[in-house]
């Protein structure tokens, strides 16, 4: 994933390799249990292949997200963090944020909110 | 006290998931007659939202029955929304409704739907008999 920065894109997620090595999924619409799917997907086809080291999930252009979208972010979180590679959420609303507190994941999560503001960052 | 019924809404429809999103958007459209804040029908849409998914994944599992969300409006600006199934139904209501506590194994789902209907509504009340179906009815009074 060195170089160049490169983006491909699909329906709800796009992917982009920054030039520093992290690898950016920008996701796109609602996070739900019916959308989550093909996230999950493209999220999983990419971490297989490349294995990035540093992850971002970029939240900014998300508009819902209920426990599915916790369950996306968790499974990620599990994945990334067991072949040895970090994730770090940008872009998170309010809204989420109060089921990532709920479930106490906030706590383990490197977490940036919409406005900008750093939560537990590492 | 009983408060006054201003308005009612009944929605019915199979369980497919793309009526997840259809039922969250159709209750806060009703719901907004009310004229709630913005993080008060965020709350809303989000409780919904994971109760109709319980239908779907747990109640029916793969099976199409039908989900019913019935939505009422009182005069003091509560609301009461009340989502059914005629699916599975749960064995144990108590535990599914721990936090974190999930049928699933493949460390894809939270298990914590019941932990947001609950902090996301003022009062959740479940009620399940085993293969005849789920109802989850929450409360919520609007400031």
């Amino acid at each position: 994933m060195e170089g160049k920065e490169a983006a491909v894109s699909y329906d709800r997620v796009s992917v982009i390799a920054e030039e520093d090595g992290t690898c950016r999924f920008v996701l796109t619409g609602e996070l739900d249990h019916h959308s989550v799917k093909e996230m999950r997907e493209v999220i999983d086809a990419t971490l297989i292949d490349h294995r990035p080291m540093r992850v971002v999930l970029d939240l900014n252009e998300v508009s819902f997200t209920d426990s599915a979208g916790l369950g996306l972010i968790l499974g990620r979180y599990t994945r990334i963090s067991g072949y040895g590679g970090t994730m770090r959420l940008i872009g998170v609303s309010e809204e989420f944020m109060k089921i990532l507190r709920l479930a106490g994941t906030d706590r383990f999560l490197t977490i940036e909110r919409r406005n900008g503001t750093a939560k537990n960052h590492r | 006290m009983k408060h006054k019924l201003i308005n009612e809404m009944k929605l019915v429809f199979l369980s497919d998931s793309r009526n997840e999103s259809f039922a969250r958007s159709a209750v806060t459209a009703f719901v907004s007659q009310l004229d709630p804040h913005t993080g008060e029908l965020a709350d809303i849409r989000t409780a919904v939202s994971e109760a109709v998914t319980n239908c779907i994944i747990h109640g029916y599992r793969g099976t199409v029955g039908r989900v019913t969300v019935d939505t009422k409006l009182y005069a003091d600006r509560s609301v009461r929304i009340r989502v059914s199934d005629k699916g599975r139904g749960i064995e144990d209501i108590e535990k599914a409704k721990e936090p974190l506590f999930t049928t699933d194994d493949s460390g894809e789902r939270g298990g914590m739907g019941f932990a947001i209907m609950e902090t996301f509504s003022d009062r959740m009340t479940v009620a399940s008999r085993l293969g005849h179906g789920t109802t989850v009815t929450m409360y919520k009074r609007l400031q």
